[in-house]
C-alpha cells in the first residue's frame, strides 16, 4: 500500500475528500497538509519531510 | 559483481518502469483558458518519455473531448496534444457532470469514463498528481 500525502490548496473541496476516504478505505496511508490553514510565514520543512517520504504527492 | 556503471548503461533503464503522473483537469475549457494550458503541459511531459501521464477531465472540463471541441478558443490544443498523450502510452479519462454528459457522444464516454473509486486507485498508483 503507498504512502500518500494530499495538499489541499482549495477550501471546502468536496473531490479530494472522497478520494482520500476512498483511498483510506483501501488501506493506503495518507497524510493530509491544508495549506487554506497554514500561515504563509509557517514552518513548511514538515510538508518537505513529507513531500520526501511519500511514494505519491497529490496536489488538490 | 554490478558495479554504478552497469546499472546506468541503457537497457538497466529501460527495464526500470515508469513513473505514473495524473494530471486533473477541473477548469471549464469554454471559459477558462488553464484547461489548454494543462492539456498542452501533459502533452509535453509525455514527450520527454520518462513518465507515464494521464488525464482526467473533470466535470465540465470533459467539454475538450466533445465534438465540438474545434470550436472551442484553443480548440488545436486539444486536437494536438490529446491523441499524443494517448501515442504515448498514456490514458484520457472523462468524468463529465450531468450538463457536460449531454454533450459528449457516448463511445467517448464509454472508452473513457472513470468512476470515482477508481480515480482514487489510479492516484493513488501516480508519484504525482496536479490539479488545473
Amino acid at each position: 500500500m503507498a504512502r500518500i500525502i494530499h495538499i489541499l490548496t482549495r477550501e471546502n473541496d468536496p473531490l479530494p475528500a472522497s478520494i482520500i476516504a476512498a483511498q483510506e478505505t483501501t488501506g493506503h496511508e495518507t497524510r493530509v497538509i491544508d495549506l487554506t490553514e497554514v500561515d504563509p510565514n509557517g514552518d513548511y520543512s514538515i510538508l518537505l519531510e513529507e513531500i520526501f517520504a511519500a511514494d505519491s504527492v497529490q496536489v488538490w | 559483481m554490478e558495479t554504478l556503471s552497469d546499472k546506468l548503461k541503457p537497457h538497466q533503464l529501460e527495464a526500470k518502469p515508469k513513473r505514473k503522473v495524473l494530471i486533473i483537469i477541473d477548469a471549464d475549457p469554454r471559459t477558462n483558458p488553464r484547461a489548454a494550458e494543462a492539456v498542452r503541459l501533459a502533452g509535453g511531459v509525455c514527450v520527454w518519455e520518462q513518465v507515464e501521464v494521464s488525464i482526467v477531465l473533470h466535470h465540465a472540463a470533459a467539454h475538450a473531448l466533445s465534438e465540438a471541441a474545434a470550436d472551442l478558443p484553443e480548440g488545436k490544443i486539444y486536437k494536438q496534444f490529446l491523441p499524443m498523450i494517448r501515442e504515448k502510452g498514456g490514458r484520457v479519462y472523462v468524468m463529465p457532470d450531468d450538463q457536460t454528459m449531454e454533450a459528449l457522444d457516448t463511445e467517448v464516454i464509454l472508452k473513457n469514463h472513470l468512476k470515482e473509486p477508481a480515480l482514487a486507485e489510479l492516484a493513488a498508483e501516480a508519484a504525482m498528481v496536479i490539479r488545473f
